[in-house]
């Protein structure tokens, strides 16, 4: 028997093998993930890109425009941009010039869509228009004093407050919540690193909580520490949502929930161990998908880790007009977005 | 017939194609993998329909293995595996954790300077019977790099001793290896001298999954003692399948015990 021969024989007798077992575990789209009134089922074959003509890198965030359409940022620069419909078609791509694509913020400015973009490598934050031309960008914020150089400043993402204020975070460089005026002109800076509770480390995400119409605030991760913390919109330490074992991405907000992609898991760094939770309008966690739900004593949940290898390193939730929930996922083989539907 | 296991091959590929979701394995909870007497280990995986088994006898865990109801105490050294499975899932990779009884107290574990970042405070560091997780920054790990962990360990009186185990870490992602060489030697009074009592050279020729290496050597040595001198040598070079390649490596250690 040659070695060809043999390897299709002994790979013929696992298949036979296996069988029973394979036919007894359910497929990845029969199983419902998630807990409570939060519960989904995955499609991992979402999109329709073409991977040699519109490949992707890392896919690091997403958001929905006023007219439905799905936006996914790469930091792959044939095409840093990529535009789908909801069913995953890919309608229209832009943009080479974003090398450290991280950030992805949209914002109805007077009835137009713009996006916020947060480039990791190019230490700037740049709003464009839908078709990706600039409108604005930011440099590293000298008028802070506290930054030598632009290679101090790795902003990772932005909120938009009502009044149009811009926060960027700066997450992979010193931590700072920088706010600006629309035409970005620098407020005041706040956050940073230090041991007391104001204080961030790694403060990848920050988003607008207007849940509560009376007491909106900024939600801001820091992610090292497993937590978010919340702070008034000058920059006031509000208090701190433990979520101990979770490398918490960015907040997402969408009607009464809190969405967030967790990078990995504290108990597990390193192998691939994220998944997705959501948390009420008391930030209490209601579902996880691909991971525990905890019990909780005196407001604290218990440590949150992966069950399911679902996701490998999930970096952003987006969720849609239908409550769809599109998956975007930083190292993990070139991946497309999942699309998760409710069921 | 070759036409008909064709056709049942095909059938089974397109089944196979849509692969079930794996397990993550469970999380283990304990306060350390060093103990005196005896350690308690929880362990946890809150998943419906899916249970933890284990082995503490070395063999691969699987759905036949004992499953986990309440927490495992242990009173000898014990290498622990385990698993997640069940619930229409595929079962989890193993994961593994060895624990160390204490043996023969020492009095004292002297140690040359680690690197600067990893030179922990406490001199009882080799022997508080703290660590054992795979965690480098956890305070608990010595870590050089490029120069020789030189350990010298003083026992209350003269006895026989018949293996070192020395806990490594390796984790070679953060470029932190098994040792090149460790080379053992004990003080015989006698001579006034050093004698060599036991060696052991590390390959390094395929990726380990991060873990604890609690590594144990044999002692050629027929009197008793009371002074043991070691030396682990840090990989020099990384080998040519890791991005460090040709750089030198660390070396971290978090315990020694005397049997």
């Amino acid at each position: 028997m040659n070695r060809r021969h043999f390897i299709q024989q002994t790979s013929l007798a696992a298949s036979l093998w296996c069988a029973p077992a394979i036919l007894k575990k359910l497929a990845p789209d029969d199983i419902i993930l998630g807990h409570n009134n939060k519960r989904y089922r995955i499609q991992t074959q979402w999109s329709q890109a073409n991977a040699h003509a519109n490949p992707v890198n890392d896919c690091h965030e997403m958001v929905q425009d006023s007219n439905g359409r799905i936006i996914l940022l790469t930091n792959e620069t044939k095409n840093n941009v990529l535009i789908y419909d909801k069913n995953g078609k890919l309608l229209e791509t832009w943009g080479h010039e974003y090398p450290g694509a991280h950030g992805l913020t949209l914002f109805n400015e007077n009835g137009r869509d713009v996006l916020f973009i947060c480039d990791n490598n190019r230490h700037q934050v740049i709003k464009t228009d839908l078709k990706g031309n600039v409108l604005l960008t930011l440099n590293y914020p000298v008028e802070t004093g506290a930054y030598a150089n632009a290679e101090e400043y790795i902003p990772t993402e932005t909120a938009i407050a009502p009044n149009g204020d811009i926060y960027v975070a700066d997450g992979y460089g010193k931590d700072f919540i920088i706010q600006y005026d629309s035409r970005g002109k620098y407020i005041r800076h706040f956050g940073g690193r230090g041991n007391e509770p104001k204080h961030l480390s790694n403060a990848h995400g920050i988003c607008i909580d207007n849940r509560d119409k009376d007491n909106p605030c900024l939600v801001v991760s820091s992610r090292i520490q497993n937590a978010f913390k919340r702070y008034t919109f000058d920059g006031k330490y509000i208090n701190t949502i433990s979520l101990p074992g979770a490398w918490v991405c960015r907040p997402v907000i969408k009607g009464d929930y809190l969405y967030t992609a967790v990078l990995q898991s504290q108990s597990r760094i390193d192998l691939q161990s994220g998944f997705v939770l959501i948390l009420d309008k008391n930030y209490r966690v209601i579902s996880n998908i691909g991971g525990n739900l905890p019990d909780y004593t005196n407001n604290i949940p218990g440590e949150l880790y992966q069950t399911i290898k679902v996701f490998k390193y999930p970096h952003d939730v987006c969720i849609d007009d239908e409550e769809n929930m599109y998956i975007a996922q930083w190292n993990s083989g070139q991946a497309y977005p999942y699309k998760l539907l409710p069921v | 017939m070759r036409k008909i296991l064709l056709l049942l091959l095909i059938h089974l590929t397109a089944s196979c194609y849509a692969q079930p979701f794996q397990l993550a394995p469970p999380r283990l909870i304990y306060s350390s993998a060093f103990f005196k007497d005896s350690i308690t280990i929880r362990m946890e995986f809150s998943q419906p329909g899916a249970s933890i088994h284990y082995t503490t006898d070395g063999s691969e865990p699987g759905n036949n293995s004992p499953v986990y109801k309440e927490p495992l105490v242990i009173n000898k050294n014990t290498v622990l595996k385990v698993i997640s499975a069940g619930a229409g899932f595929l079962p989890s990779e193993t994961v593994k954790a060895s624990f160390i009884k204490e043996g023969i107290a020492a009095r004292q574990i002297a140690y040359s300077r680690p690197h600067e970042v990893y030179a922990q405070s406490a001199p009882a560091i080799l022997m508080d019977n703290k660590g054992g997780m795979p965690d480098f920054r956890n305070g608990q790990w010595l870590g050089y790099t490029g120069d020789t962990a030189a350990l010298t360990i003083r026992l209350h009186k003269k006895q026989k001793v018949k293996q070192v185990l020395i806990d490594f870490l390796q984790d070679e992602n953060s470029w932190i290896f098994l040792p090149e060489q460790v080379l053992v030697w004990y003080y015989d009074d006698g001579k006034k001298a050093f004698i060599p009592a036991g060696k052991k050279t590390f390959t390094h020729e395929a990726a380990a999954p991060r873990q604890c290496v609690p590594f144990t050597i044999a002692l050629d040595i027929a009197v008793p003692v009371d002074h043991l001198k070691i030396t682990a040598i840090p990989l020099q070079q990384i080998p040519a399948w890791h991005a460090g390649k040709g750089s030198r490596a660390w070396l971290f250690i978090d315990e020694i015990k005397v049997y």
